[in-house]
């Protein structure tokens, strides 16, 4: 009834994937991988599955690949469970082993589940924050944000960064923060004029700190804006879109280990 | 949110977890909000809120302002009632009126407004 996939460009070797194996079979566990090399390949896999034949989908990546998932979250069906196994806990160094992953695994074996709000963004969805990157463009304020449909803010080209509020009680009515922040420009010193933007780093302020443009509260955000529009994770959006709460839940399995008499 | 200085103002801050609109920045419309708002660019629209408004040096306000609490460094062409204190300061400047029970102003702010102080 498990299910598990995996990123091809995730690094990912064999001795870890043994482990990995080994220690889903000593917890009765293991399944089918199914291994996919871009977000289309993903989505094309969730259409196929049904929670007759899978009850808890497995990634096992970094955080990335993580929220590649949740980005597809419409996708899988709601009695179908999601788990993630970081494969930044298995290894903390080239040799150093972190005891974390088999807690990892034995929490998906207990498949503690927690029902959790998704965002949406675009037709995707994330969990808790992304942010957006702006391709460049002539206009000096080239991009709109529409905040909860009352409030337009125009903005230069910057970096939006949304975090998701639920957990805090004080922001019940507008559970998204906007983050927006300058991008910087400055190139790093060329090799061949190290001692030189040594210098230069030292004797001037640093102007590499990404000033904050402003901090918003709200609950639905359009963004507008005629230039290449990117996320955190390469994903492009069309230039016109909404980011908001929506009422989509996800059965998330949680990542820590239930205690035995639970 | 906001961690204040010791004048009590918003301003020079590291980092802004509340409303703020920074410099050169241009909004209209409506916040609505609990917390304290510091806008420091260009607002055009109404602000409401239960905590203190301040708009920076570099503001240019137009529009209505209802909080606790506004401390006035910028231009606004506004109807500002807070309930608490209103502080207009020597670089200031406010055209429309003011209505608090304590309103503050220092010496150089430019005023072209009715103030009305003291409770009702």
């Amino acid at each position: 009834m498990y299910l598990y996939l995996k990123n091809t460009n995730t690094l990912l070797d064999d001795d870890t994937t043994v482990k990995i194996v080994d220690e889903l079979t000593r917890n009765h566990i293991a399944a089918e991988i199914k291994s996919f090399e871009s977000e289309a390949k993903l989505i094309s896999i969730l259409s196929t599955i049904s929670k007759s034949s899978t009850n808890t989908l497995v990634m096992i990546g970094n955080k990335q690949d993580f929220e590649t998932l949740i980005g597809q979250a419409g996708l899988v069906d709601s009695g179908i469970a999601i788990g993630f196994l970081d494969i930044n806990k298995f290894k903390k160094g080239p040799k150093i082993i972190s005891h974390d992953w088999q807690q990892q695994i034995e929490a998906l074996a207990h498949r503690r589940i927690k029902e959790t709000t998704v965002y949406s963004i675009g037709s995707r969805y994330f969990l808790d924050n992304i942010s957006l990157t702006f391709g460049p463009s002539s206009k000096p304020k080239p991009i709109l944000v529409t905040v909860d449909e009352v409030l337009d803010i125009h903005l230069p080209i910057c970096q939006l960064e949304f975090q998701n509020n639920t957990l805090d009680s004080f922001q019940i009515t507008k559970p998204i923060h906007l983050s927006a922040t300058s991008v910087s420009d400055n190139k790093p010193p060329q090799s061949n004029d190290l001692l030189g933007g040594l210098i230069r780093r030292i004797s001037s302020p640093n102007t590499n700190v990404n000033k904050q443009l402003t901090s918003l509260y709200g609950k639905s955000y359009l963004i507008e804006a005629n230039t290449k529009i990117t996320d955190n994770l390469n994903r492009e959006y069309k230039n016109s879109f909404y980011i908001g709460k929506t009422s989509k839940k996800i059965r998330l399995v949680s990542q820590k280990a239930s205690k035995r008499d639970e | 949110m906001f961690r204040k200085s010791q004048k009590g103002h918003i301003s020079e801050l590291v980092a802004y977890s509340g409303f703020y609109i920074g410099p050169e920045i241009e909004a209209n419309g409506q916040i609505n909000t609990d917390e304290d708002v510091y806008i420091d660019g260009k607002f055009t629209g109404e602000i409401s809120t239960e905590g203190v408004v301040e708009l920076g040096k570099n503001a240019i306000f137009r529009g209505a302002i209802k909080a606790r609490s506004v401390i006035l460094e910028g231009q606004a062409k506004a109807e500002i009632n807070a309930t608490e204190s209103i502080v207009i300061s020597g670089c200031g400047q406010l055209i429309g009126s003011a209505v608090s029970k304590n309103i503050s102003v220092d010496s150089g702010a430019l005023l072209k407004a009715d103030l009305t102080a003291g409770s009702s």
